[in-house]
């Protein structure tokens, strides 16, 4: 037999148990590089709708990082573990300014036209967004990840309607995909859990119970049901091919897609083993109290970052992708910072004169800093959970910015943060002068182990990192 | 004449859209028209009847492009109100599904995707309903049968024969035992075996033959042959065999034991009722004294359990799958019963009868497929276009007016075929629309049209707005949806979406809008509100507070709703790197109107805002919850007025209602808004010719809302199906 070191997966599940037990050797790897990390290594976005003021978020020199540009004042304890970033664009996923600016930022594609177009034209754009390529990648090795694509309960809201282009363009934007970031396909968002509630739900409700294993009886009953349920599965998916074949293409990738979509129920449908005990929950899991609803929409921005940062330190997650605000839910006003104007109008007029126009610059300059405060909030929670002899934000990478700028797609505000398991060199500003967002995406996918050779519209990996 | 404007506006509808929409901006807009794509020549300014433009009924419309949406996916409440129609209660099964982007309805195909999660949930979901309905008075609406125990029915030879040896191995379950040698051994008292579906036929049998084995030392134990058994200890003994030695384990003696007769279909068990553990003794085979007589008929209603499940399948095959199954889907679905019946534990807590857990199988199975999930229509290969059938017309039309499966009134015409009758079509649709079921469009249609409920979603300052309270704003819908249910039920025109001088209020609402004589009680009456502010839809205040943010109003949203869904001329999304506007010296103008007008001067923004802005300022009469103002909170004069882009000057709601009403462009815009919803997909060129002729049809503001529906339902693209490619 292989000889492997102990997964930490395998240490967290027993955790429970062990409270007394002294350190496990075969936890700790071998032969530990000083750099880099055998902990796994997870990838946090997280968006903000409009860009920033001259964008804020950009260096004024390049090299190692000096000062700090204002916005960022908030990370100035985590100088050292940033990369700034000027230059980057993502015109790829031009549609308008608020359509294209999500579904594009990981996709590196113009995702936000629907499929077959509004004239019938099978129509296909962009693809898969760098988060999923990475959860698939790791599911494969760990199965029972959890992808996270969420934001507060405002993010769902949506200010526009879909609409068609009219005849010959074959373009269709379906109202919402403004507000999705991962995308499975050039058609089809990833589920989005908003909400501080539904989010904890997601991650930690379905956690197996830690109670006495259940008795014979109620097992027989169960596997009665499992097994049904699978030969009920096998049976739709076998009259599926005689359906597909009459089928045109277009109509064949519908159906495809939902099979795909009613297929994740397998891993719920397998026959339980009474040999094998129900694995326990990591002593960490047992996790915070539900959140209550209703709450302010900054109280819900950090607590969905702290169950983030708590989902990567259980390994319940390695992926997660996260709103701020979604393009369609910019469009409030941020009472809590004491604003007049909702974010968008404060994104368009700001730079009109007079006193009005000066009051709608320093919200709007203080909404952006806002957002970028909560990277710093995020980056406090993870490197407060030690990891190995370090933290889980060195084994983080964080991708924090907007997809848009001015209501464009090029000098992008875009940081770099987390040192990627020991991959990435912080505390660097680069110049990415007209490089695509997806060299940022594709750089973290390769770091991170996975075979592609390209992502989206990626024209290489960033230099210097 | 009429139909030469028509094919005009028709024509310079499309063209707007697909011009603007392509960034194709003319900063000068009113120096020519955008021009339709694939013309010549610059379309004249003025509309002249006398105008030699060819009708878009003139053109050859591509057959392949009639209606393509061959696979359509049943939305949210079409799922919910179709469990609920199969089962007759609503289990709710949708809960846990996603919110759906309105596209611009919920119903529109292509954003009817399915996620891994929604696959989860359209995979469990059934299940957990079927769990429900079986275990309540409702199993009725699904079990058209009960299995019964009555013999076979006359002739048949269903099941297994019991006169014929049966070897032991092949029992359907056990518990305990393991196979050795081709036997069965290692017999526990308690342990035992058990033989479904075995069929007595109607003489039962007095003697049973088993062919055992037991080493001298084990000699003593006891067999126990019972029927109708689930454990170890129930059902009704048949028979006992004590288990004398037959000189070792592998020597097999046949013994023969009296039993109490059985007849018809049965399950039987062997049971170890005592003996030594692990050696109770070995079965091999066994078989009954006599042959198998199948002669007498079963009463009707006791069907066998195969042949009730046969019926089970079929019955609600028709009704989930709006079709009847084909003999071979009928075969498949029977064969998942039977497997599943073959795995069903010997004994186990928490499960049904074996027949309820058995049926559940196929019938999950039918609500899982895609032929249930989806509306699917299928265009043979080869052909370019079909006429719907009966069934599938019948699910369109069903759909369409009540989100739902079609009902047995509607099934029994597809059945029979009349449905593809067009004076029965025309008739069906005054049906349904006058039954209460037709009120599913006021939410899924006349709501979303108008996105009336978007404000349920914003919140609005508390310190600005004190008097939005719950009740305010549940008021503040009502009122909207009372207007559509009214156009329902009195079969109006959609004009008087517009023009109504009435609308209902209760007393909340009516405190807000400053009318008096409106009960207390908190019921909704009908008041004469006249050519006021507050006429029509644009008056209401669910439009106002859903076209704002929590403080202030905006020109644009209103001015958008005004031209995407009143009039149809959308201008589509503004250009790339929108310029902020540049700083002006001792610019002072701070009012919303006047910001906007500074935007204006950009060319660039002018070509889109002269259109979408001059309704935008008519509307600044409401604040952002709907309240009527004269002046913002800086204390400006409100100044609403504009030339709207038909020409006509307005400075009122009633002055932009008569200009719209008496144009064409409303009838125009309302039908193909709800030729999209019935469609559930986006409208394209070949449906201009489709869209003209609604619109002619549409033409008086006289002509009923059923008008309109039936010449929806009798339109080409409703009427027929292309393959796509």
């Amino acid at each position: 037999m292989r000889y492997e070191p102990l997964r930490r997966r395998t240490f967290l599940r027993g955790c429970g148990a062990l409270v007394a037990l002294p350190w496990l050797e075969a936890m700790m790897p071998t032969r530990a590089s000083a750099q880099t990390s055998q902990a796994p290594k997870r990838l946090l976005s997280c968006y903000f709708p409009y860009g920033a003021v001259d964008n804020g978020f950009a260096p004024s020199a390049f090299g190692p990082t000096v000062t700090l540009p204002f916005m960022l004042s908030g990370s100035a304890a985590h100088q050292r573990r940033l990369i700034l970033t000027r230059g980057l664009q993502n015109s790829v996923a031009y549609r308008h300014a608020h359509y294209g600016a999500a579904p594009g930022f990981m996709s590196g594609s113009r995702v936000a036209n629907a499929g077959p177009g509004c004239d019938g034209t099978p129509f296909m754009a962009g693809g898969t967004s760098a988060d999923i390529k990475i959860h698939n990648h790791f599911v494969r090795t760990t199965p029972g990840l959890v992808h996270i694509a969420t934001g507060n309960s405002k993010c769902a809201e949506d200010s526009t309607n879909g609409f068609c282009d009219g005849p010959g363009s074959g373009q269709a934007i379906v109202a919402g995909y403004q507000n999705k970031l991962s995308w499975i396909d050039a058609r089809t968002p990833a589920s989005h859990v908003f909400g501080a509630q539904a989010l904890f739900n997601r991650l930690f409700s379905s956690l197996p119970p830690s109670t006495t294993p259940p008795s014979v009886n109620v097992n027989a009953a169960a596997d009665f049901k499992k097994r049904r349920g699978k030969s009920v599965l096998d049976s739709v998916l076998a009259q599926a091919n005689a359906l597909k074949a009459r089928l045109v293409s277009s109509d064949r990738q519908i159906l495809d897609q939902y099979f795909t979509g009613i297929r994740s129920i397998e891993a719920q449908l397998v026959v339980s083993n009474p040999q094998q005990p129900m694995p326990q929950p990591a002593m960490q899991c047992t996790a915070p109290a539900t959140p209550t609803s209703n709450l302010s929409p900054n109280v819900e921005n950090n607590l969905i970052l702290d169950l983030i940062a708590l989902a990567f330190v259980c390994d319940r997650s390695r992926v997660a992708s996260n709103f701020l605000d979604t393009e369609g839910s910019g469009y409030r006003v941020m009472n809590f910072l004491g604003h007049t104007d909702n974010f968008h109008v404060l994104s368009h007029f700001y730079e009109q004169g007079g006193e009005l126009a000066s009051r709608r610059k320093a919200q709007f300059i203080a909404g952006t800093k806002y957002y970028a405060d909560c990277m710093a909030h995020v980056m406090n929670k993870l490197s407060s959970y030690p990891e190995e002899d370090k933290d889980v934000l060195f084994n983080t990478f964080i991708v924090f910015g907007s997809g848009e700028y001015s209501h464009g797609y090029a000098d992008l505000p875009v940081v770099l943060a987390g040192e990627g398991g020991g991959t990435m060199r912080t505390g660097q500003a680069l110049n990415l002068q007209g490089q695509p967002l997806s060299n940022v995406y594709f750089t973290i996918m390769k770091k991170m182990g996975l075979p592609d050779s390209s992502h989206g519209n990626s024209t290489g990996m960033l230099a210097g990192v | 004449m009429r139909t030469l404007l028509w094919s005009t506006l028709v024509a310079l509808l499309w063209a707007c859209e697909g011009e603007l929409r392509g960034g194709l901006v003319d900063s000068t807009p009113s120096q020519g028209r955008p021009k339709r794509p694939g013309t010549t020549g610059t379309p004249p300014e003025e509309f002249e009847e006398d105008e030699e433009l060819p009708s878009a009924c003139d053109e050859a419309i591509p057959s392949e492009r009639l209606n393509f949406v061959n696979v359509h996916r049943l939305n949210k409440v079409e799922y919910r109100n179709t469990f609920t129609d199969l089962f007759g209660v609503d289990h709710n099964p949708t809960a846990a599904f996603p919110t759906e982007s309105r596209s611009p309805f919920t119903n529109t195909a292509v954003a009817l995707t399915v996620d891994p999660d929604l696959g989860v949930e359209l995979f469990s979901q059934p299940l957990a309903v079927l769990d429900k309905v079986l275990a309540s008075p409702a199993r009725a609406n699904v079990l058209t049968c009960e299995p019964g125990t009555a013999p076979a029915p006359n002739g048949s030879t269903e099941g297994v024969n019991p006169f014929n040896a049966i070897t032991a191995l092949s029992y359907s379950s056990m518990v305990g035992v393991m196979p050795a040698n081709g036997s069965v051994g290692y017999f526990n008292p308690g342990d035992f075996l058990r033989y479904d579906n075995l069929n007595f036929g109607s003489v039962g049998p007095t003697q049973m033959r088993l062919e055992v084995s037991v080493d001298p030392a084990y000699a003593g134990g006891r067999f126990e042959v019972r029927e109708n058994c689930t454990t170890a200890s129930d059902g009704t003994v048949l028979g006992s065999l004590t288990m004398a030695s037959t000189g070792g384990w592998d020597t097999f003696v046949t013994r023969t034991i009296q039993v109490t007769p059985v007849t018809g279909l049965k399950t039987l068990c062997i049971v170890a009722a005592s003996g030594p553990a692990d050696g109770v003794g070995n079965i091999k085979s066994f078989s009954f004294v006599g042959t198998q007589v199948v002669t007498s008929s079963p009463p009707a209603s006791q069907l066998t359990h195969r042949a009730c499940a046969e019926k089970v399948i079929t019955d609600f095959g028709v009704r989930a799958f709006r079709r009847p199954l084909s003999a071979s889907e009928v075969t498949q679905f029977l064969s998942l019963y039977d497997a599943t019946r073959l795995i069903y534990p010997a004994v186990a807590t928490g499960l049904g009868p074996i027949f309820d857990e058995s049926i559940k199988a196929p019938l999950h199975a039918m609500l899982v497929s895609p032929q249930f999930v989806y509306r699917i229509i299928d265009v043979p290969a080869g052909t370019t276009t079909k006429a719907l059938s009966a069934h599938e017309l019948a699910a369109r039309l069903s759909y369409f007016i009540w989100g739902t499966t079609p009902d047995a009134t509607l099934s029994a015409l597809a059945a029979n075929g009349s449905l593809l009758s067009r004076e029965v079509m025309v008739q069906q649709v005054d049906r349904m629309l006058k039954d209460q079921r037709s009120l599913y469009l006021v939410d899924a249609f006349a709501v979303q049209w108008f996105g009336v409920d978007k404000f349920l979603a914003k919140q609005k300052s508390a310190t600005e707005f004190p008097e939005y309270t719950p009740a305010l704003k549940a008021a503040m819908l009502t009122e909207t949806r009372m207007l559509f249910q009214q156009v329902l039920r009195e079969d109006l025109s959609l004009h008087h979406l517009l023009t109504s001088r009435t609308t209902h209020l209760n007393a909340e609402l009516a405190r807000f809008y400053g009318v008096t004589g409106v009960p207390q009680d908190g019921t909704f009456v009908k008041v004469d509100i006249g050519a006021t502010a507050r006429r029509g839809i644009l008056g209401h205040a669910s439009v106002h507070a859903s076209t704002s943010d929590e403080l202030n109003s905006s020109i644009v949203k209103r001015g958008l709703l005004v031209l995407d869904q009143i009039t149809c001329e959308s201008v589509g999304s503004p250009p790339e790197n929108v310029p902020a506007l540049p700083e002006e010296a001792g610019q002072t103008r701070t009012n919303p109107r006047q910001l906007l007008e500074q935007h204006v001067r950009n060319p660039a923004c002018a070509a889109c805002h002269t259109r979408i802005d001059p309704p935008g300022f008519v509307l600044e009469t409401f604040d952002a919850i709907g309240r009527y103002r004269t002046r913002y909170p800086s204390g400006d004069v409100i100044d609403t007025r504009g030339r709207l882009n038909s020409g006509e000057d307005v400075g009122t709601i009633s002055d932009v209602v008569e200009a719209i009403s008496k144009g064409s462009r409303y009838n125009l815009c309302a039908s193909r808004k709800l030729m999209t919803f019935a469609f559930g997909r986006f409208l394209n060129a070949s449906d201009a010719c489709a869209t003209e002729r609604l619109g002619l049809g549409f033409a008086r503001p006289t002509d009923r809302f059923s008008d309109l529906v039936k010449q929806i339902v009798v339109s080409d693209p409703f009427l027929n199906q292309s393959r796509g490619e």
